[in-house]
Parts: C-alpha cells; sequence; structure tokens
C-alpha cells in the first residue's frame, strides 16, 4: 500500500478541485495564482495524509491478513462512501451551499473516493508506452 | 452514444436547476430521471417493484410542484434513491434498497473504474498509456510557461495589455462545475450497483426464524430464561396497568387549561418518556424472542403475557393520543404536535408488527422490513398533505379565539390565502382576536407570496402561478 504516492496524488487532485472552485471568479490569469495553487497544495497534502491515515489505513490495518485489498474495498468503501458523502452533504447543507464550504465538500467527497480507489488497487504490472 | 444521452441529460439538469428554486423542475427532473434510468436499464422496468417505485418517485415529485416545502422535497428525494436502489435490486428490503441507492447514487462510477482496474491488472500486463509521459511532455512546458507569462506581464506593461485582452469571462465556471456534477450522477445512475455482501444475505434471508438454523441451547438456559421473561413480563404488565389507571384518573380530572406553559411542558414530557418506554418495550420483547425461546415447548405463559404487555402499550399509546388530542383541541395544530401524531401510529404499527412477530414466529429482519415499508408510506402520505392549510384552518376555526398563535400561523408558508381571507371575511368576528393585530404583516407576506409567484422562472413555477 503505497501511502505517500496517494498523499501525493491525492493533494494534488483536492488542489485542483479547490482552486477550480476558489480561482473560478477571477476572469483573467494573474501570477498570485500559482503560489495560491502551490499554498493550497501544501494544505492538502497534509489533510490528505491525516485523511488516509486516520480514516482509511485503519480499515486496511485490522483486514489486511484475512482480507485481499479487493475484498476490503468492496466490503467497506460502499459505507465510507455513503457516510463521507452524509458528512459533506451535511457541511454544506449547514452553511447554505456557500461557495467556499461547498467547494471544501466537493474537494473532500472526490478526494476520499480516489484515494480509496488509488489505495487499494492492485500494484500495476503493466509495460507502459509513450503513444 | 452512453455519454452522448448523459451530455444531453446533464444539459437538461443544469437548465432545471441551476440556480433555481425548486418547482416544476422536480417533476420534469423525475420524469427524465425515469425515462433516462429505462433507457440503460430496460430489463429491470419489466419488475412490478420497479414501476411502482418509478410512479411513487413521480407523484411525490407532483407534489413539489403542487406545494413546495421542505417535506415534499424530502420525500421526492427519498423516492429517487429508493427508484435507484430498486434498479440496482428490486427484491431487496426497502433499507438495503436505500443503501443500494445511495452508494450507486453517490459513487457506482469509481466503484466500476476500480473493478475494471483491477481486472485489467489482475488478467493481463496490459500495455498502457503512459500518463507520466504525458504529464512531463505536457504539464511542465504548461507550468512554466506560465510562470513565464507571468513574470513578462509583471515586467513589461504593453505584453501585459495584450494578454489582459483575452477575456474567459463568457465561460461560466460554476455552471460547468454544476453540470459536471449533474454528469457524475447520471452516470453513477445509468448502471445502479449493489452492496456485497449485505444485499445477497439479504435476498437469502426469510422473514421467518428457522428451527435448525439456530444455535443449540440447553434445555435448563432456555428454562431459566423462559423463566425470567414471564417474572419481567408480569411486573412490568402490572406497572403499566398502574400507569394506564393513573392516566384515567389524570385524564378525567379537572385539568387546568390556563396555564399554558405548565401544561405543555407536562404534556411533552410525558409524550416522549412514553414513545421511550414503548421503543423499550419492543427491544425487551425482540430480545426475548430472538431465537430458541420462540420454539421452546413451555412458552405459552410468556407469550400470553407477552401478549397483554403489548395490548397494555397499544393502551398507553391511546392514552397518549388523548392527552396530544387535548392539548390540540385547546391550543390547536403544530407542527410539532402532528408530529407526536405521527410517531405515536408508527409506534402503534410497531407495536401491531412485533405481535405478530411473536405470534407466527418471525425475526427480526421481518420487524425491520415491515416497520421501514409503513414508514416510508407514512412518510409519502405525509408528504401529499398539505399541512399548513390544515393547521390554519383548523386553528382558525376551532381554537378558542384568545389562544391562537397568530405569530405561528404566519410562519407556515403556505397559508397566506387562507389568513387573507380570514382577514377579509371575517371582520367582525375576529375584530377582537389577535389575527386582526397582525393585519399590516398579512398583507405583507400576501403582497411578498404575489410577488414571489410572479418572480417565478418557467423552472420555478408551482401550482399556484395556474391557480392565482
Amino acid at each position: 500500500m503505497d501511502v505517500l504516492k496517494t498523499t501525493i496524488k491525492s493533494a494534488f487532485l483536492s488542489s485542483s478541485i479547490l482552486s477550480a472552485f476558489l480561482l473560478t471568479e477571477e476572469s483573467r490569469f494573474t501570477i498570485d495564482m500559482i503560489g495560491i495553487f502551490l499554498f493550497i497544495f501544501m494544505i492538502m497534502f497534509v489533510i490528505s495524509l491525516l485523511m488516509i491515515i486516520v480514516t482509511i489505513l485503519p480499515i486496511y490495518e485490522i483486514h489486511r491478513h484475512t482480507k485481499s485489498k479487493k475484498e476490503i474495498f468492496h466490503r467497506f468503501f460502499p459505507y465510507y462512501a455513503i457516510i463521507i458523502s452524509l458528512v459533506c452533504f451535511w457541511f454544506s447543507s449547514s452553511s447554505y451551499f456557500m461557495k467556499i464550504e461547498f467547494g471544501m465538500a466537493v474537494t473532500t467527497f472526490f478526494t476520499a473516493i480516489m484515494a480509496w480507489v488509488w489505495l487499494f488497487s492492485p500494484a500495476e504490472k503493466t509495460v507502459k508506452k509513450p503513444f | 452514444m452512453k455519454n452522448l444521452i448523459i451530455t444531453i441529460v446533464s444539459l437538461l439538469f443544469s437548465t432545471l436547476f441551476y440556480k433555481q428554486n425548486m418547482g416544476l423542475n422536480m417533476l420534469l427532473f423525475a420524469i427524465i430521471s425515469v425515462i433516462f434510468l429505462m433507457i440503460f436499464n430496460l430489463e429491470k422496468f419489466k419488475e412490478k417493484a420497479t414501476i411502482l417505485k418509478s410512479i411513487i418517485y413521480i407523484f411525490t415529485s407532483l407534489f413539489v410542484f403542487i406545494q413546495p416545502n421542505n417535506l415534499t422535497i424530502f420525500t421526492s428525494i427519498v423516492s429517487f434513491i429508493l427508484l435507484v436502489g430498486t434498479v440496482s435490486e428490486a427484491k431487496s428490503a426497502i433499507y438495503v434498497t436505500l443503501l443500494n441507492g445511495m452508494y450507486s447514487s453517490i459513487v457506482a462510477v469509481f466503484s466500476h473504474y476500480f473493478d475494471k482496474v483491477s481486472t485489467e491488472i489482475e488478467q493481463v500486463k496490459k500495455q498502457k498509456t503512459n500518463y507520466g509521459f504525458w504529464l512531463k511532455i505536457i504539464g511542465i512546458p504548461l507550468l512554466v510557461l506560465t510562470i513565464f507569462i507571468g513574470l513578462y506581464r509583471n515586467a513589461n506593461p504593453v505584453f501585459d495589455e495584450l494578454i489582459g485582452k483575452i477575456d474567459v469571462s463568457f465561460i461560466n465556471f460554476q455552471w460547468l462545475i454544476f453540470t459536471a456534477m449533474a454528469f457524475y450522477l447520471f452516470s453513477n445512475i445509468s448502471k445502479p450497483i449493489t452492496i456485497e455482501p449485505v444485499t445477497s444475505t439479504d435476498l437469502k434471508t426469510p422473514n421467518y426464524l428457522i428451527k435448525d438454523n439456530l444455535k443449540t441451547v440447553s434445555n435448563e438456559k432456555l428454562k431459566t430464561e423462559n423463566q425470567l421473561g414471564i417474572i419481567l413480563t408480569i411486573l412490568l404488565n402490572i406497572l403499566i396497568t398502574v400507569v394506564l389507571i393513573t392516566d384515567y384518573l389524570y385524564l378525567n380530572s379537572d385539568i387546568n387549561m390556563d396555564n399554558v406553559g405548565q401544561f405543555s411542558e407536562r404534556v411533552h414530557q410525558g409524550i416522549y418518556a412514553l414513545i421511550a418506554s414503548i421503543i423499550f418495550a419492543i427491544g425487551i420483547i425482540i430480545y426475548f424472542f430472538r431465537g430458541n425461546l420462540n420454539f421452546y415447548k413451555h412458552n405459552q405463559v410468556l407469550k400470553s403475557a407477552t401478549y397483554i404487555w403489548i395490548f397494555l402499550n397499544i393502551l398507553l399509546v391511546f392514552t397518549t393520543v388523548l392527552k396530544n388530542q387535548m392539548y390540540v383541541v385547546n391550543f390547536g395544530f403544530t407542527y410539532k404536535r402532528i408530529g407526536v401524531y405521527v410517531y405515536l401510529l408508527l409506534v402503534f404499527i410497531g407495536l401491531i408488527f412485533t405481535f405478530i412477530k411473536v405470534h407466527r414466529i418471525k425475526n427480526i429482519t421481518y420487524l425491520f422490513r415491515k416497520n421501514l415499508q409503513v414508514t416510508f408510506g407514512v412518510l409519502v402520505i405525509a408528504s401529499v398533505i398539505n399541512w399548513d392549510t390544515i393547521i390554519t384552518n383548523f386553528n382558525l376555526n376551532k381554537v378558542r379565539n384568545s389562544r391562537i398563535d397568530v405569530p405561528y400561523l404566519l410562519n407556515l408558508q403556505d397559508n397566506i390565502t387562507i389568513l387573507k381571507s380570514y382577514k377579509s371575511n371575517h371582520t367582525e368576528k375576529y375584530n377582537a382576536i389577535h389575527l386582526n393585530n397582525y393585519p399590516e404583516k398579512i398583507d405583507q407576506k400576501y403582497t411578498d407570496y404575489i410577488e414571489s409567484l410572479g418572480n417565478n422562472s418557467w423552472q420555478e413555477m408551482v401550482y399556484d402561478n395556474f391557480n392565482n
């Protein structure tokens, strides 16, 4: 299970989604946006790491000796997805779907879901080709 | 083809809901969703359960158009989830269907993606496009170029002006995100999935207890449990009888209704405690009749005591109804008081199912299935009724004038035409009461309501748009 690789991917994904929400009000590109993106990336890296360690890794650690990664995914991912979606929906609705809060909820949801897919996919044994 | 259909439906979804309030759009969305599900899951629509859920979904959405409020919107969304769950597996219990519906609506795409990736990797060492390579080839130059553009803009005013002329404001990013979310939703529901092993376990589980499937328990242990059950149930029967007698005495006593606060507090506390006690009682019955005791030879006494206890609990429900009724007759309806009736109805039905469970040796799954089915039925019926109208009509006509809570009535969503009509038609009768203390507020609310109807876009249209 490659936690660091997944964390980097998650941080990049969450930064991209959150930046899309935060920066889309600007109609023109400014140099500050790159700085903002890098800042968001750093924060998201820490948050993603914590989220993976606290909410996903324990499930894997408890069942790793009795079940395969695929089995763990199919057994627990549905409930995790339902709970995280309810939490995100509650967070958005309690803030009356304000743009920033809604953006954070959407970011959290998609990042958590993709983190599961990345963490539990079997290791690739592919021969990569450029085209 | 599939993506084209999903794109078209997503664009329709955006047109219906982007920056719009609920109204006609919910009904149109329901029709579109049912057609969409039919296109991709035609076989499933040959099953009665799926057809029934589709009708319920469109029916509940119709009531969002007729009387848009939180309850009708909530019921419509629950019906949508239930329909999606039914398309994934029509024969499962309602709670499993809800779980499947939620799971499918939320993340079906990711689950399919995971299965695809896992299968591909497991089956073959397949040659695959190197995304890292593409990221390097496109991403890095793009990033460097962006940084340099930013730097040159700061250094060169002419270049800055040239770049500044590139205007992307015509792209509505919020709309794009909204449409992308719609695309995601429709991609999810195009091929609903089930949660395993819950769904397959549920399909295999019957509604009754099978003796051979139960863990063997010694006769001695069963005898002890049976004795414990008898003693506990008889004691509880005595206790509940005393409670019922005191309740009877209380209901027949001269109750002082003038102290609203004290009466209200007493009724509310009493009702909550009684509902909790009845649910607790069902829990105890379920515990004793969870397994082998159902098949124990000498369980007749326990069963009889349980039936009496269920009957006495039903009496307790009725005395609670009477207390709430006294409250309603004296102070009028509120949503909270209607909620108490609904809780009591559900508890009553729960007790009936508990009786059937014990009498016909059913299992706990049966209780869950039946109670949740009834709860959903009650939710649908409750969303069809216009409570605001009922509350307002009842309170204005049946409650003593001095006790009418006009501010409460003014806070309700769908009653302003009734209030306005009363204000106009009953001037004399209501001259002395609270209603006429609020003429400006009623007029203002009516004006706002008519104005909001006029401002409704075609997506937000409601029944009153055609009725006024």
